[in-house]
């Protein structure tokens, strides 16, 4: 009988205990280093980020850096949140750049400036691309690095161009443009049927917050503490696009990996979309086609996004190695690297010197484009609130809402009150 | 006295489980719910009833309610309706009876992770499966899952399709535990087809219809995989049902006493629905001996 009753104790002894076995030891004299990262697309992409970090860690042997593949952007903030409140945060993590006042608010991150100044203070800071650095600082201090950026780009397809007479070097440079463009680029059948669309903007605060800024608008407020959407610059973007939506030479909603396979298979003449997707539609499209600058209207405004490097609070030693591999990775023969492989844009102006990038940029100029905009047409921060994730999805289906056919003015109205509810602690 | 004890023994290991991945969560959850905590308050603060009072007045809440309701009622309905009048079919048919069976339970054996996927392929707009085939027969295109007055149907029709052939394995087990005298008894007497099925058959089933009967609420309420994977509760938060909710607001948007409160409001709606559900409908089930 004693034997049972120790069988049972040895059971759940064993089952718990299995809780507690730690992963990795720490070897002698080795820091090791967890660092999440995500991707948009898997595959190829994470492949190339564990072969820089393999590179990071032989070019050394004082810090060990395993590449945790978190998912995407939302995925790897949900998972570095929870890990941080479970008291086991990584050491290191790209996060996209707005999640910055999230994570101030919980308090896991520390900010950069000591080891900023060690590098030499602004000239480091000033080899970066000086519109990614804004949403960098808050507060007077810097808390992340620069790693995938990206702006919003229009690509156009210069077969179809060709095919409706439009001259394929002009790309649409306003709003009037781009409508009148698209109505010729539309193609409907006999039956009314659209089988090809003038053009396609994803529901999207990221394609959002470029237009409003483009009418005279403002999103979000310098300190991330308030939206503004119930305003009259807003009504001028909404009705903007619901007028190309009725007119059919746009389709009202559709979702943001749906207009880049659009874009892709010939179903659209024109898309907004990031320059991230630039390499993806290089590769699966027979179209010959072209990027360019957002069209403007009474602004030319744009703005950046993506993700940046960020470290978490954890001992001394593991920040400063931290720091370490941070420092190494924005070199800029390593940006320039994962630009080519993902087509983002390299974060440190030099890597456009490196001559692997420069032959690239020479056989595919539309790589340039991004660049071009963040340095020619007025920059503008992402999209950076407190609570950034509710602030998102409350633009997006907004937009879903006024898309779909819902009153204009009564869902602004109830969506600022949503708004101003979800950030009412910062008032 | 130990003989007295040791039935409590064995069940022992059981009830761990059950208190560390049941009863703690669930309690924790109710005492949660009566705090502020998200990353406006890092650390939470007592607010007793404040998260319920927000929820009431918060309209996606309600609508959240709404579409979970159309989404257990119509799959509960059609799905086992469906299901009944295909295990009849197929409990007939001679010729090929176990092709139409495994065709039927097909969809069972896909991870619904898998099948949405496969779904949200067939339900792209112009030149996905369904919209081709639809376009070929004259038809116009249809935006399955970004216009919100459709995508939720568009999810319950996978949900549907999902668990249907498991539903009609289920019937058909019954089906064929009749005993056939009792239906030859029936034709003697002269029952027509009708009277039958409502006399003899559906009265002789109703165990199993009451099986399903739950495991379907079960199902329809914990549906998130589809949702997560096709639509993300969009457009509009018209395809968001209670599960992905509860998931979006502690994980997404990291509002833990918002989380906490939307899991104890289902708990308690579940207890309220189960134990109506036992002592009406379960006492008048038929357990053959």
């Amino acid at each position: 009988m004693s034997k049972k009753i120790l069988l049972i104790i040895l059971t759940i002894t064993l089952i718990v205990s299995l809780g507690w076995t730690e992963g990795k030891q720490e070897e002698k004299g080795v820091i090791y280093l967890r660092m999440y990262y995500p991707v948009g697309v898997a595959g190829a992409l994470a492949k190339l980020m564990d072969s820089m970090v393999a590179d990071f860690n032989k070019s050394q042997n004082e810090v060990y850096v395993e590449s945790i593949f978190a998912g995407g952007y939302r995925e790897a903030m949900e998972k570095a949140q929870t890990a941080f409140l479970a008291g086991k945060p990584p050491d290191v993590a790209v996060l996209d750049a707005p999640t910055l006042l999230t994570l101030l608010d919980i308090n896991a991150i520390i900010p950069l400036d000591t080891f900023i100044d060690q590098e030499g203070g602004k000239s480091y800071v000033d080899e970066f691309i000086p519109a990614f650095m804004k949403i960098a600082r808050h507060d007077g201090k810097i808390w992340s690095i620069p790693w995938q950026r990206s702006t919003p780009i229009l690509y156009y397809n210069r077969d179809f161009f060709r095919e409706v007479g439009l001259d394929p070097e002009k790309p649409p440079a306003t709003w009037d443009d781009l409508r009148n463009y698209s109505r010729k680029l539309t193609k409907t059948d006999t039956s009314g049927q659209v089988s090809r669309w003038g053009v396609e903007i994803a529901i999207n605060f990221w394609l959002f917050k470029p237009l409003l800024l483009q009418a005279g608008g403002e999103l979000d407020n310098e300190a991330g503490t308030k939206i503004s959407i119930d305003t009259p610059e807003s009504r001028v973007v909404f009705n903007f696009l619901l007028g190309m939506a009725n007119e059919k030479i746009m389709p009202a909603v559709k979702q943001w990996a749906e207009t880049v396979n659009d874009f892709t298979a010939g179903v659209t003449g024109i898309l907004y979309n990031s320059t991230g997707a630039l390499t993806h539609i290089r590769k699966s499209t027979k179209y010959d086609f072209n990027t360019a600058f957002l069209p403007a209207y009474k602004r030319r405004v744009c703005i950046e996004g993506g993700g940046n490097f960020f470290i978490f609070k954890t001992t001394k030693t593991h920040e400063a190695a931290a720091w370490k591999f941070i420092k190494w990775m924005t070199k800029p023969e390593n940006t320039a690297r994962w630009s080519l492989g993902s087509g983002y844009i390299p974060v440190k102006k030099a890597a456009f010197n490196i001559p692997e990038y420069k032959e690239y940029t020479d056989k595919w100029p539309q790589a340039l484009t991004a660049y071009k905009q963040l340095m020619e047409v007025d920059t503008e921060r992402n999209m950076m609130t407190h609570r950034v994730n509710e602030i998102v999805k409350l633009v997006n289906s907004t937009t879903e809402e006024i898309m779909g056919g819902a009153d204009l003015d009564a869902t602004l109205k109830q969506a600022q009150a949503k708004a101003d509810k979800i950030l009412e602690a910062y008032q | 006295m130990l003989k007295k004890l040791k039935p409590y023994l064995y069940l022992l290991p059981a009830l761990f489980f059950l208190i560390i991945f049941t009863y703690y969560p669930v309690f924790r959850a109710i005492y949660l719910s009566f705090f502020k905590w998200n990353t406006s308050y890092p650390s939470k603060v007592f607010t007793g009833f404040s998260n319920y009072i927000d929820l009431f007045k918060n309209p996606d809440f309600w609508k959240v309610l709404k579409n979970s309701v159309i989404y257990s009622l119509s799959t509960i309905v059609i799905s086992m309706s469906l299901a009944l009048f295909l295990a009849i079919q197929v409990n007939k048919v001679l010729f090929m009876s176990s092709f139409y069976k495994v065709a039927l339970f097909y969809p069972t054996v896909i991870p619904m992770a898998a099948a949405a996927l496969i779904w949200k392929w067939m339900y792209i707009p112009d030149y996905g499966l369904l919209d081709f085939f639809l376009g070929k027969l004259g038809f116009p295109n249809i935006n399955w899952l970004n216009n919100a007055k459709i995508a939720l149907w568009s999810i319950i029709a996978v949900g549907i399709w999902k668990y249907i052939g498991y539903y009609m394995i289920l019937f058909l087990a019954g089906l064929q535990n009749i005993p056939k005298s009792l239906i030859d008894a029936a034709i003697v007497e002269g029952a027509n087809g009708r009277q039958r099925f409502s006399y003899v058959i559906f009265p002789m089933i109703s165990s199993y219809t009451f099986f399903i009967f739950i495991i379907n609420i079960i199902n329809s309420l914990q549906a998130i995989d589809q949702v997560y994977i096709m639509t993300q509760g969009g457009p509009a938060n018209s395809t968001n049902l209670i599960v992905y909710y509860i998931y979006e607001q502690a994980f997404r948007f990291w509002n833990r006493g918002i989380g906490a409160t939307l899991t104890t409001i289902l708990i308690i709606f579940l207890l309220v629905l189960v134990s109506f559900i036992f002592r009406s409908i379960g006492r008048r089930v038929y357990y053959e001996v």
